[in-house]
Formats: structure tokens, C-alpha cells, sequence
């Protein structure tokens, strides 16, 4: 893709809630910029806020295999935890995580790592534990977003835009694109965020506008 | 069968008696904050009837585990039986990331024998009579609580330690007006 002719615009928005709607709030900050050429990428972490999608530690009640569970976890992980491994178990079911630590703690017996939270469910590596979002966020666990494609497609309606995503990225070189309205390459989204234009949660920019996009794409397909 | 059976739980135990060895060695995080570390108290500002102390109290984390302090804050005994010349009201914040909302936000701590970080304290008196001066005539020595709240491998929890602010503490600093800064 010929992403010289792409710009990325990041947003600044107010400290968003469960009281707003995210595409209120992109059509709010954003909606004068952007064009019918662009995509706008919103992060994951704000859309499950709007969501309604986060737990206070004083609210939970972990369970003992939590307890247990999460002391076998490296400390880096959400899932270290007590709360993060039981929103883990209450999103993708107790069994289901039991079975993901089992065949994951062999599996890493055997040298692959990584396989409890591929076999957990999409929220093992979703959730942000305490820290790990701004404040007021910052004391509570935040879930991934529930539908990121019927999100990204409600944005892409609201906004008239090219294309809207879901992304999750960070300054590790990580991006993760968890949902596209119809029609988007989530991988080459991937590729065009992965410098977390996002930049870090104080910043307050949740909101990326990829400028010129569908050029972009005219231009690589000829 | 009863053998079987015998052996069976003979492992289970054993599986629970590794798993529980395992978290005693393994162990969590420890937050301790040092009331033997407190700085003497400083003046930060002062006006006709209102003024502004602070202090630093180190903290570490003398566990064997990572662990997040999610909270931090000052509760002064100061009923107005004992004292009632003014309203005193406190703000904490960690000299890592000052902030002047009085808002602790959470942070995590490795294991550390060192100090992790600081622990800012601000105790505001406004005066009732209008003149700080008068009402500080009045003070007394301060009991305050540092409580703190605590997620490390655990559930979270909350714990305080108790210090004590000398009298003769608010005295030196109100004659040293203006001298003094607290450093971040």
C-alpha cells in the first residue's frame, strides 16, 4: 500500500465514560476531519469503557481456583492477578480457562509458550488489569470490547467514512486490530498503527484518523 | 478399587501440597511505608489564614512479588474537642508522578530491599477565625494514618501505619515561613 500518501491524525477527547457513545464522541472531536476517503480507528480500551465493560477489585469476590490459578501466571500478565483471573474465567468460563492452564502449562512444559491464552478465550489477553488504564480508569479492571465489528461498522455508518476499526495498540510494537467494518485488511490496519500513533493514555488521543486511505488503496491496486 | 482409590487421593495431596509450597515460596508483594523515614515537616505556604505543611514518607516493597499500591491517603485524628481553631484537610501523591488533585493514581512496584518511591503529604489548615497565625498557637500533636490499598497476588487489601506529628514540628516550620520547599 502506498502509505506515504496516508496521514495519521490523532484526536484528543475528553475522558470518556459508559455515559457516552463512542460514535458520539468520535462525531464530536473528529467529525469536521473526516473525509469519505479516510478510516478512523478507535481504541479498544475506550470503547469497552463506553461499554460499560470494567470491574472494581472491591465488587469481586475471586474464587479460590483464581487464586490458585493466577500465582502460576507470570506477574507481567492481567491474569497474575486474583481479579484479572477471575474476569478471565467469568468471560471465557471456568472450565474453559482450567482446561487453557492445563493444556497450556504443557504445552509450555514443551517450550510453547503462549498457548493459555490461546485456548482461554479473546478476553485472557484482552483485559487490562488495575494500572493499566488512565485514571479514573486506573483502578479498575478493563475487559475488551464486546462486537468491535458491529462497533466498527456503526462508525463507519454514523461517520460516512471509508472504514472504521477497533484496535488494540500499544508502545511494545503491538497492534492488534480486533474488529473492521466490511471491506478493511485488519493485518494492513495492523501494519499502519503499529508506532501507536494512539501514544500513551495521558495523551487522551483514542481516536486515529487514517487519512486518505481509500487513495491509498486505489493507488496499490493500480 | 479401595487401592486405586488410595492412590488417587495420595496423589491429590500431593498435588495440593506442591501447589501450596509453591505459593508459600513464591510469596507476594509487602508495602511498607517507613513512619521511622518521615522528614520533618515543612512549610509549603502560608497566608492570613490559611496554611499549607508537607512531609515525605518513603515506601518500598520489601515482598517477593510485584504489587500495585491503588490508593494512598491521610486521615488526621483531629476531632474538634481537641481542636478546633481550624480545618485541616490532606492530599498524598507519589514524588515519581506529583499531582495537586489529590488524586492517587495506582502504580506498580517491583520488589525492591531499596526505597520504592515517596509519599507526598499535605496537611492544609484554614484558619475558622481568619488568621492562621492565632489558630496555630492552638495546635497540638497530630495522629495521622497513612492508609494505603493493596493488589499484589493476593485479593486486594488495605492496611495503614500511624504516625505522629510533634507539636513543636508545626511550631519550627511556621517560624521558618518560607524558607522551605518540599522536593519532588
Amino acid at each position: 500500500m502506498g502509505q506515504g500518501m496516508i496521514e495519521l491524525i490523532p484526536v484528543k477527547t475528553h475522558i470518556v465514560t459508559k455515559r457516552d457513545d463512542i460514535a458520539d464522541v468520535i462525531e464530536k472531536y473528529a467529525g469536521p476531519q473526516i473525509g469519505p476517503g479516510d478510516v478512523v480507528s478507535v481504541a479498544e480500551s475506550v470503547v469497552a469503557i463506553t461499554q460499560g465493560r470494567y470491574r472494581r477489585p472491591e465488587e469481586m469476590n475471586p474464587s479460590l481456583l483464581a487464586m490458585i490459578l493466577s500465582r502460576f501466571i507470570h506477574v507481567d500478565s492481567s491474569c497474575s492477578s486474583p481479579c484479572g483471573m477471575q474476569c478471565t474465567m467469568d468471560e471465557g468460563g471456568t472450565l474453559r480457562v482450567l482446561m487453557a492452564f492445563i493444556v497450556g502449562g504443557i504445552a509450555k512444559v514443551f517450550g510453547n509458550s503462549g498457548m493459555f491464552y490461546k485456548l482461554a478465550g479473546e478476553q485472557a489477553a484482552l483485559i487490562d488489569d488495575v494500572t493499566g488504564t488512565m485514571p479514573p480508569f486506573d483502578k479498575v479492571l478493563v475487559f475488551g470490547p464486546k462486537e468491535p465489528v458491529k462497533v466498527a461498522e456503526k462508525i463507519k455508518e454514523r461517520l460516512g467514512c471509508f472504514g472504521a476499526a477497533v484496535a488494540d495498540v500499544n508502545d511494545l510494537k503491538r497492534a492488534a486490530v480486533l474488529g473492521v467494518s466490511d471491506g478493511l485488511d485488519p493485518h494492513e490496519l495492523s501494519r499502519i498503527l503499529i508506532d501507536n500513533p494512539f501514544g500513551n493514555a495521558n495523551q487522551q488521543t483514542p481516536i486515529v484518523i487514517i487519512k486518505n486511505y481509500a487513495a491509498a488503496v486505489a493507488a496499490t491496486r493500480g | 478399587m479401595l487401592v486405586f482409590l488410595g492412590y488417587f487421593l495420595a496423589l491429590c495431596g500431593l498435588i495440593l501440597l506442591a501447589v501450596a509450597l509453591f505459593i508459600w515460596k513464591q510469596g507476594d508483594a509487602d508495602f511498607y511505608f517507613d513512619a521511622s523515614k518521615r522528614s520533618k515537616l515543612v512549610l509549603e505556604s502560608v497566608a492570613a489564614d490559611t496554611a499549607t505543611f508537607s512531609f515525605r514518607l518513603p515506601f518500598r516493597n520489601r515482598g517477593s512479588q510485584q504489587g500495585t499500591v491503588v490508593d494512598v491517603f491521610a486521615r488526621p485524628w483531629l476531632p474538634y474537642e481537641q481542636y478546633s481553631a481550624a480545618e485541616l484537610t490532606t492530599k498524598v501523591t507519589a514524588a515519581s508522578s506529583p499531582r495537586d488533585d489529590g488524586y492517587w493514581e495506582a502504580a506498580l512496584f517491583p520488589s525492591d530491599k531499596g526505597d520504592n518511591d515517596v509519599a507526598l503529604v499535605y496537611l492544609r489548615f484554614d484558619a475558622h477565625g481568619g488568621d492562621i497565625q492565632a489558630a496555630m498557637d492552638h495546635m497540638v500533636d497530630l495522629p495521622l494514618n497513612i492508609v494505603y490499598q493493596v493488589i499484589g497476588r493476593t485479593d486486594w487489601y488495605m492496611a495503614k501505619v500511624l504516625l505522629e506529628v510533634p507539636l513543636e514540628e508545626f511550631q519550627q516550620a511556621m517560624q521558618t515561613a518560607g524558607t522551605q520547599k518540599v522536593e519532588a
